[in-house]
Parts: structure tokens; C-alpha cells; sequence
């Protein structure tokens, strides 16, 4: 059988960094494997601007964030297939892949999960009405108009205003679509003040907070859409309907780590990220797999995404010099937090980076960390918004402290 | 004149009121002084950052994503977009090679921003 030192699968921005951060440590045999027929992943489709704030202090669009990465890639030669679907990945690291040049298995020491995600569809969500065509996620509409040029309708309506949804709305119109508007379920806006006003205000396109789709209505094509109010239940009033013609529906509802691969591997799943438990090295359940990027969590920024491979790639280092397992601390969320990841920490760790998302907007909270009823940490925060990944570094110092269970509490007082 | 500005600084959204009498313009609202400088740009002369995509034959695509070299006044921007509407780029194209210059005299000018390669190079 072939084998790899270290197999990457996905290339997009954690495949990307996680290979090049591990060639330039010094790891000679990597491949990694991209399904679709080039590098750079979900980026390339993403043409507007504001990626890489945090990382290079610019705002790149997306396919020139990608082209830094692949050009760097490329320069140090690192082995890739494209057009390779990796069909399945066991417990023992055995990946069996389906590229042009056929169907084959390699052994791997180490496996690197980077698929990305997928988006939530109709079905996902369950809107009543006909099944007519015209209906998109608000992604595969970004891809149909910037890669391939063709325009998924003319008068559009938006279920979901996430950042792809405000996006694509701005998109849409600059490509002489009509947005009748967007449609958000919760009170609040998931998407970023700067693309609700630039996206959104620029175009005078109206967001309605607490609505949603309850019916679409079309014989073939989408013919209109029924949107109502939701109460504090999110349950639909019928009695606010409202109808709006519109030949097409975008869906930005959200995005779902892809772990098909993962679960044949073996890999526990955590119910809330819906990607996989792992410690503070990023390695899974499954020992010599890690995961980085939306295969583990959904990133707000790729920036965030990059640095997780850049992390896996120190932590494949440490796992080659010593690769005896120890006793991890389990870590817990607490209060208004939606969940904290890493799942655990490794011992091995000598910095820990906790990610966390909060459950509801809030101007002002209170951050501990607590280690047998101990309130290691208490870190006062300000301005926490659910769409709006936040992070907070544990150094040595703390973690010197850290002998058992680990809690992680948001309180607003 | 008063204009009222969603600042889009940080994540914040400060409500800025820019307030002009005689030529010299003041704001409220703002939490800091960069909501100063962005809402009197804002109400002054809003500037965007153009990003679209334009015809190219031969590449693995059929579109190339454009971007523009710095912002360009939100009023020009449908026109700017009609000008790319004319421009057809044949592959291979570099990242930031620039395919409109000074588009619509607005000063600025537009790039491709992904390298595509000739497919037949693939």
C-alpha cells in the first residue's frame, strides 16, 4: 500500500496553511487531497473584499487570500492531487481515495481533517410549499455568478441574514437583480454592522428582524413567497402574512461542518459544534487525526481558520516527538455560552486557545474560568454578539494551575 | 445639515449624527474617534471598495473576480460596473495585473485578483 507521513484532505484555507505551516517545520512527506479541480476552497468564490484583517492586516478579497496561499503552497512544492474524492478514512488511517488516476488506498501516520462545510438547505429547515424550482443556498448562487456567470433570478427574496446572505444581497443587486429583501427569524442580525450597511443600506433593501418564509408558492418556477412574524417562541403569526412575488428564494441559514468522512473514521462528533471533540492540540477522539477550519467549527473569519491550521501543524510536530497519550481535562461550558472549544486540554499544551460563541447579544458579561470551584480567571467583556467567534488565550501560568475539570462561565453579572 | 451614520468601524455600530454649519463638520454618538473620521467621510463622500468579476475566455472559469485598487465614490459605482460589463480578458492573467486604468476618472484603478491559469496549461 502507499503511505504518507501526514495526509491532508481539503484544500482550501486550513489544508492550505495546516501543509504549508508544516513543510516549512520541516515535514517532507505530506499530500494533500481536494476534491474540487484547484486549490483555495469556498474562497475562491468569495470576490468581495475584507479577508485578512487579523492575519495580514489587509483586506484581500477572497481569491487573493487563496493566491497568498497557493502561491506559497506552490513555491515549496508540496504534493497535491485536485479532482480527488477521498471515499473513506478508517480508524488505522487508511484513506481511500478516487482521483483521475484511479481508485487506491494509502496508509497515513497522520490524518488532517479539513473538508470545510456545507450549507444548510430546504430540507434542513422545512419551509412549507411547493417544490418548485428557483429555490438556492445563498452559496451555490455566489458560485454560479462569480465562477461560472450566470445569474440565479431576477427578483429575489433572502431567508437568513448571516454575512453570506448580505453578501450575496449586495451581489445580487450590483448584478442588476431586484432584493425585495431579507428575512432574519431572531431579533438580531447575525451578520456584521459593515455588511448590513453596505450590503443592505447601500440599496435600500429591508431586513425584516423576527420573520420567516412560511410558504413558497410557484407552479415550475417560484412564483411568490408568504413571510410572517415570529413570536419570542419563533413560531410563525399567521395573521402578520404578507406576500411578495419573487421568482427566487436564497437560503443563508446557516452551515454545518462536513463530517461524513470523520464519523467513518471513528472520530466522536460534539452535538453542538457539530464538528469533532477535540483537546487543545487539535487532535480527535481518534488519535493521529486532527481537524481545522469549518470542518471543526464555523469560522466568522479565515483568518481564524488559517491560524487553526498553522496550530494543527505545531501539534503534528509534538505528536511525531512523543506520541503517548495523557490524561486530557475536560472542558465545560457554563451561563450564556453556546459552546467552548477546545473540548478538552492536552497536557502537553503550554498555551491554550478557547474559542467560544455566546447565545445572545450582550453589551456586557463576565468571563471565568473556574477549576475546582476556584474562579481562576474573571475577565470582564463587552459587546458579544452570536455571529461573532470570540477567543481567549490561557497561558502557562494559568494552565499550571489547571488539575481537574475546567469550567467556563458567561454571566452578565 | 445632519446625517445620521451607522459607524462600521468595529463591530460596535455606534449611531454617529454628523452635524455641518458653516463648512465645518462635528459628530455624536460615536464611542471613539474613528467613528469621528468615518462618519464625516460617510457624510461627506461615501466611498466603497469595488469588487465584481469580468469575462475571460480560456481559463477554468468563465469569470475572473476583479477588485478595485482603493475606494471608489458610491456614486460611480453602477457606472464602473457597466464599463467592466465591456472588458474580456483572455487567460493567463496575473493577481493584481490591472485591467482598467483609472476607471470612470474616479483615480482608481481595477485589478484581477485571482491568477488563472490557460486551461489547456492545467
Amino acid at each position: 500500500m502507499k503511505q504518507n507521513k501526514v495526509i491532508i484532505i481539503g484544500g482550501g484555507s486550513a489544508g492550505l496553511a495546516c501543509a504549508i505551516a508544516l513543510r516549512e517545520k520541516g515535514i517532507q512527506d505530506i499530500l494533500l487531497l481536494e476534491k474540487e479541480n484547484e486549490l483555495g476552497g469556498i474562497l475562491n468564490q468569495c470576490i468581495h473584499n475584507g479577508f485578512g484583517l487579523h492575519m495580514y492586516k489587509k483586506e484581500y478579497t477572497g481569491p487573493m487570500y487563496a493566491q497568498h496561499h497557493i502561491d506559497r503552497f506552490m513555491e515549496l512544492q508540496i504534493p497535491y492531487i485536485i479532482d480527488a474524492t477521498v471515499l473513506d478514512i478508517s480508524e488505522d488511517k487508511i484513506v481511500t481515495v478516487s482521483e483521475p488516476n484511479g481508485i487506491y488506498s494509502i496508509q497515513a501516520e497522520v490524518i488532517v481533517l479539513a473538508m470545510g462545510a456545507r450549507e444548510r438547505t430546504r430540507g434542513n429547515i422545512q419551509i412549507p410549499g411547493d417544490r418548485c424550482v428557483g429555490v438556492w443556498t445563498a452559496g451555490n448562487a455566489q458560485k454560479y455568478l462569480n465562477m461560472d456567470g450566470y445569474l440565479v433570478g431576477k427578483r429575489i427574496f433572502i431567508l437568513g441574514s448571516g454575512d453570506i446572505g448580505l453578501i450575496m444581497a449586495r451581489r445580487l443587486s450590483l448584478a442588476k437583480a431586484k432584493v425585495v429583501g431579507v428575512a432574519e427569524i431572531m431579533p438580531y442580525s447575525n451578520g456584521l454592522t459593515r455588511n448590513i450597511v453596505q450590503c443592505l443600506h447601500d440599496f435600500d433593501i429591508p431586513l425584516y428582524l423576527s420573520h420567516t418564509i412560511t410558504q413558497i408558492k410557484g407552479d415550475g418556477r417560484v412564483e411568490g413567497i408568504t413571510l410572517c412574524q415570529v413570536d419570542e417562541n419563533r413560531q410563525p403569526l399567521f395573521e402578520t402574512a404578507k406576500n411578495f412575488e419573487v421568482d427566487t428564494v436564497l437560503l443563508s441559514v446557516g452551515l454545518i461542518p462536513d463530517n461524513v468522512l470523520s464519523e467513518k473514521a471513528k472520530v466522536s462528533l460534539d452535538l453542538k459544534t457539530k464538528g469533532p471533540i477535540v483537546d487543545s492540540e487539535l487532535m480527535t477522539s481518534t488519535p493521529g487525526i486532527f481537524a481545522c477550519g469549518n470542518v471543526l467549527h464555523i469560522h466568522d473569519l479565515v483568518d481564524h481558520v488559517s491560524m487553526e491550521g498553522i496550530l494543527v501543524a505545531s501539534s503534528i510536530i509534538k505528536y511525531f516527538e512523543d506520541n503517548d497519550s495523557l490524561d486530557l481535562i475536560p472542558v465545560k461550558s457554563k451561563g450564556f455560552l453556546n459552546y467552548v472549544l477546545p473540548q478538552s486540554i492536552n497536557p502537553k499544551s503550554d498555551t491554550v486557545l478557547l474559542k467560544y460563541r455566546v447565545s445572545k447579544p450582550m453589551t456586557k458579561g463576565i468571563l471565568r474560568i473556574i477549576c475546582n470551584d476556584q474562579v481562576l480567571l474573571k475577565i470582564p467583556k463587552v459587546d458579544l454578539h452570536p455571529s461573532e467567534m470570540q477567543s481567549f488565550n490561557l497561558t502557562k501560568v494559568i494552565l499550571d494551575k489547571i488539575n481537574s475539570n475546567v469550567i467556563v462561565e458567561l454571566s452578565d453579572e | 445639515m445632519n446625517k445620521q451614520v451607522i459607524c462600521i468601524v468595529c463591530p460596535k455600530g455606534c449611531k454617529v449624527l454628523v452635524n455641518e454649519e458653516n463648512g465645518v463638520y462635528t459628530t455624536t454618538g460615536n464611542a471613539c474617534n474613528r467613528g469621528n473620521i468615518y462618519g464625516i467621510q460617510e457624510a461627506i463622500e461615501p466611498k466603497r471598495m469595488l469588487t465584481s468579476t469580468v469575462k475571460i475566455n480560456g481559463a477554468l472559469h468563465q469569470r475572473c473576480p476583479v477588485v478595485s485598487s482603493g475606494p471608489i465614490k458610491k456614486e460611480l459605482i453602477m457606472e464602473a460596473l457597466k464599463v467592466l460589463e465591456t472588458v474580456s480578458l483572455s487567460a493567463p492573467v496575473t493577481i493584481e495585473q490591472i485591467i482598467c486604468h483609472n476607471i470612470c476618472d474616479s483615480g482608481v484603478d481595477i485589478l484581477v485578483s485571482h491568477t488563472m491559469g490557460k486551461t489547456n496549461d492545467l
